[in-house]
């Protein structure tokens, strides 16, 4: 089945950023210089190139290059970026991703086209924020 | 078409009404919609029903709003005990003793320049025919006493619409009507912040209510020819999707089109100044249902003075990039040294990134974000 992505009518609240590529390290970046009480209410889960971070609307970090995300009514589980969705109705194509991801919620981003499960996401610690460091070096 | 009064006095005019709104909702979560629809419905000399729970700051807005403008105020809670002399005035004794019904109305409603009626359809018939009078044709009547009453705007409020069918006709009376809900869960710390400063800050008083009626006097005066024939499409798409209004509020809503054009500094009305008719219909899901049915007629909606309601209307990004323009204007305005400077900008870049990405970026705002960028990286 072809479907594709239309501009959202009404943005949500974001619940989250994802950086991809060198907006990952950025986004990194503005986590790590948060305060640590507000950085330790949001959850960390990333990728060899993909950085997601999750929490409410107004400790989200901003910087250069990121994109919000924030699941919509119709799909609770299936994230999404907050200013474009796919041109099909949601909860029909969540449970077609849903069969061959059994993970929940679950991302889709367009660019770079991936389904980033966020089940394992963990509270940004600055211990949290050194493993992904090393992970990305390494 | 030329009018008696320059269009710069109505700029100014406009400009500091939209400066008394602003100090109106600092501190209150998600209320500018409702502190610029008393604006309009003011400007219009229309009146402004609000539905929700209680406990959403809609008496708190109005209040502010009042003292922002500077009118005479009345407040009242209805119940259904509530006696007609409670909002009109007692019986004036002294008078009474010459044999003539008059009612000493001294401070009370229909002295009011600005009002607020909380649990609006809970008056008696009694009042509610008094209050008919009041609304309609701005007169007082009661026994032998009969007055002009300066009301520019009444503001109603209840939980929900009443089933009651002559209480709908009363409700159909106030021709615009705005659903309010309590602050989402995202908003709930910015709600307790604003709160605890609202408390504390004094109630301003930014503008004259010579203003709202410079304004008001414009009102008939804009040319509706175009914006005319673009209502009536707009009334037929609805009627199309199964939307109908009375013919009074058909006609009525060219008041509000009128009012937001001049409020928008202009005197002609354009595309731009259709959206009121979002708040003339009645009920939450035929406004809900419009905002769809009406997206591309209200695609250009736009009002320098009254964004937010504008915003919640149409969900367009037009309106929603003008909003984003004027708060980083105003962030940059206040300093990077100012408290909190790099914090609002950052909250701002946030929002706008939310809400736009590169392809649909306009390009005022654009530049706008740019400099917010510089903010955010200028130490402090």
């Amino acid at each position: 089945m072809k479907w594709g992505w239309r501009s959202e009518a009404d943005p949500p609240p974001p619940q989250g950023a994802v950086g991809v590529g060198a907006a990952a390290h950025g986004l990194l970046d503005a986590i790590e210089r948060l305060d640590e009480a507000v950085r330790e209410r949001l959850m960390l889960t990333a990728n060899d190139d993909v950085l997601i971070v999750t929490g409410a609307a107004q400790s989200l970090p901003w910087s250069e290059g990121v994109a919000y995300v924030a699941p919509r009514d119709d799909a609770p589980a299936l994230w999404l970026s907050t200013v474009e969705r796919p041109d099909l109705p949601l909860d029909l194509l969540y449970r077609a991703i849903a069969r061959r991801h059994p993970q929940s919620p679950l991302l889709l981003l367009r660019e770079p086209a991936q389904i980033v499960p966020l089940h394992r996401a963990l509270p940004a610690t600055a211990a949290l924020i050194a493993q992904i460091r090393s992970h990305w070096r390494g | 078409m030329t009018l008696p009064i320059e269009p710069s006095a109505a700029q100014q005019a406009a400009a500091r009404v939209r400066d008394a709104v602003h100090c109106a909702t600092v501190g209150l979560i998600e209320r500018e919609q409702l502190a610029e629809l008393i604006v309009l419905a003011a400007v219009a000399q229309e009146h402004l029903l609000i539905l929700g729970p209680p406990g959403t700051a809609k008496s708190a807005v109005v209040r502010r709003v009042a003292s922002a403008l500077g009118g005479r105020y009345f407040e009242y809670l209805l119940g259904r005990f509530t006696e007609p002399s409670e909002l009109f005035g007692p019986v004036d004794l002294r008078r009474l003793r010459e044999g003539v019904v008059e009612t000493d109305v001294s401070g009370m409603l229909p002295e009011a320049e600005v009002a607020f009626l909380d649990e609006v359809f809970l008056g008696s018939t009694a009042i509610l025919n008094t209050l008919l009078g009041v609304l309609n044709e701005r007169r007082f009547r009661r026994g032998h006493t009969q007055i002009e009453c300066p009301l520019r705007v009444c503001v109603g409020a209840a939980n929900a619409l009443p089933d009651d069918e002559s209480l709908a006709a009363f409700a159909d009376r106030f021709l615009l009507h705005l659903f309010v809900e309590p602050v989402p869960d995202h908003q709930l710390e910015a709600l307790l912040e604003g709160g605890w400063q609202s408390e504390r800050a004094s109630l301003a008083h930014r503008t004259e209510l010579s203003d709202i009626d410079e304004l008001s006097r414009r009102v008939p005066l804009v040319d509706l020819t175009h914006a005319r024939g673009l209502l009536a499409d707009a009334i037929r798409k609805l009627r199309g999707a199964g939307l109908s209004l009375s013919d009074r509020r058909i006609v009525k809503v060219q008041r509000l089109i009128a009012a937001a054009t001049v409020l928008a500094g202009r005197d002609t009305a354009t595309d731009a100044d259709l959206w009121p008719l979002f708040y003339v219909m009645p009920t939450r899901e035929a406004q809900a249902s419009a905002q769809d049915v009406l997206r591309d007629s209200m695609s250009a909606a736009a009002n320098p003075t009254l964004r937010a309601a504008v915003e919640h209307a149409v969900l367009q990004p037009v309106s929603r990039a003008a909003r984003l323009v004027e708060a980083a204007r105003s962030c940059l305005q206040a300093g990077a040294d100012a408290p909190g400077a790099a914090t609002i900008a950052e909250a701002l870049l946030r929002e706008i990134d939310a809400n736009f990405d590169a392809k649909s970026l306009p390009p005022e705002l654009a530049a706008e974000r740019a400099r917010l960028i510089e903010r955010v990286a200028t130490p402090t």
